[in-house]
């Protein structure tokens, strides 16, 4: 597994993979269950809606992990998801100041989350000195240089929106309101989004990176399912976000125009 | 990493597994399993029982199995999939007869789910052709 014959290695990743099963379980798949364990949490369509999301962020950073396990180590992964977990950690401390909850169970598995990546990481030996490759994206395929251009300006254009329309996510939908905990969740995803922008910026120096264009395809092949669905039993496109829709319709463009153009080369 | 050559195949089964993955969150997630059952069935009054909020939740789980494994059929070589894909298009076959007769009976309003089971059985069995996996080809 892995690649690799440290069991260090192999043991810090399987329970880091089992700690990303287990939220995306429960946040996406037993959401009731989740809110109930957090008595802070109001049980509305709001938080349900945003627990949900978090949860399907979870089974992207498993995929990684599974892709991982079949192809070997990759220190793309780790850019990616150290950052985005430590900003978890920072996101549930300010969540629990706010609120003054005193359920710890996720802090501490998410800081334990960080430490096993960290831990994997390390024992890795790879350098930590990040290569200039030699044409941007590490590819001259145009067509796919311009679908990870794409996702770039993309990501861009969803961090610069937030910080122009916090409480946005559940302004532009009609089935949301704006609350205290709707806007903390909206914080959260900006941490990722965040955290995708310094995975796609390493990409740009290092070349692409198969882990990173799988976990942004998996991630995207969710979302547009479920922006089908609404389409599908709502009878239309006016009973939810447009603007979210039409962001993710096109990540999933940019997403799978990459990993179809590049998927020989990993 | 996807070991199909054929492109047809993969776009195929592309196509197949993201409507796997909307089936799936279709039926596995109360509101959009409400909605979806009220825009398809006559008799569906609007009340989501706990059992037949299992019962739906276990159909999108058995779509989610399948596009795991279509995801599968992607990555690995092609004869690693071939009773796989067998299995789908007998599986697809199934389910359109079954589409038609509930359509035709007058049960099922939205006629979505007959065409696409359809097409689904169709696109499966240009996969297992183009594959060179239909029985005849591989015995």
């Amino acid at each position: 597994m892995f690649k690799t014959d440290d069991r260090v290695t192999q043991i810090c990743l399987f329970l880091a993979g089992l700690i990303f099963m287990m939220y995306a379980g429960l946040m996406a798949f037993n959401t009731g269950f989740f809110i109930e364990r957090y008595p802070t949490f109001d049980n509305d369509a709001t938080n349900r809606y945003f627990i949900v999301w978090f949860g399907l962020n979870n089974i992207m950073f498993l995929s990684g992990i599974y892709y991982m396990g079949y192809k070997g180590l990759n220190r793309g992964f780790f850019v990616f998801t150290v950052p985005a977990q430590v900003l978890t950690v920072v996101w549930i401390i300010m969540a629990q100041m706010r609120t003054g909850g005193d359920n710890y169970t996720g802090l501490i598995l998410v800081i334990l989350s960080v430490a096993l990546l960290m831990i994997a990481r390390l024992r890795m030996n790879e350098p930590f000195s990040y290569v200039k490759a030699d044409v941007a994206w590490g590819t001259s395929d145009s067509v796919a240089r311009a679908a990870l251009y794409g996702s770039l300006a993309l990501q861009l254009v969803i961090l610069v929106g937030y910080f122009m329309q916090p409480n946005g996510l559940m302004e532009n939908n009609p089935n949301l309101e704006v609350t205290e905990a709707g806007s903390h969740f909206a914080l959260g995803l900006t941490f990722l989004n965040v955290s995708v922008l310094i995975a796609l910026l390493y990409q740009l120096r290092t070349g692409f990176n198969g882990v990173l264009i799988t976990m942004g395809l998996v991630w995207h092949i969710m979302f547009i399912s479920i922006v089908m669905v609404n389409v599908a039993t709502s009878q239309g496109l006016d009973n939810g976000d447009p603007l979210l829709a039409l962001a993710i319709t096109l990540g999933f463009i940019f997403s799978a125009t990459a990993f179809f153009r590049l998927q020989k080369s990993f | 990493m996807i070991k199909i050559e054929d492109n047809v195949s993969i776009v195929l089964l592309s196509i197949a597994l993201v409507f796997n993955l909307m089936y799936a969150f279709m039926h596995i997630f109360d509101p959009f399993a409400v909605l979806f059952l009220d825009g398809i069935s006559q008799s569906f009054n609007g009340e989501m029982t706990a059992d037949l909020d299992a019962m739906v939740s276990n159909v999108g789980w058995f779509f989610m199995i399948f596009a795991i494994g279509i995801l599968m059929t992607l990555i690995v070589p092609k004869e690693e999939s071939a009773v796989f894909l067998r299995l789908m298009v007998i599986a697809t076959f199934i389910t359109s007869i079954r589409m038609i007769a509930y359509y035709m009976d007058g049960q099922l309003v939205d006629p979505a789910p007959m065409v696409l089971s359809i097409l689904g059985f169709i696109g499966f069995s240009i996969v297992l052709r183009r594959l060179g996996l239909n029985k005849g080809t591989t015995l």
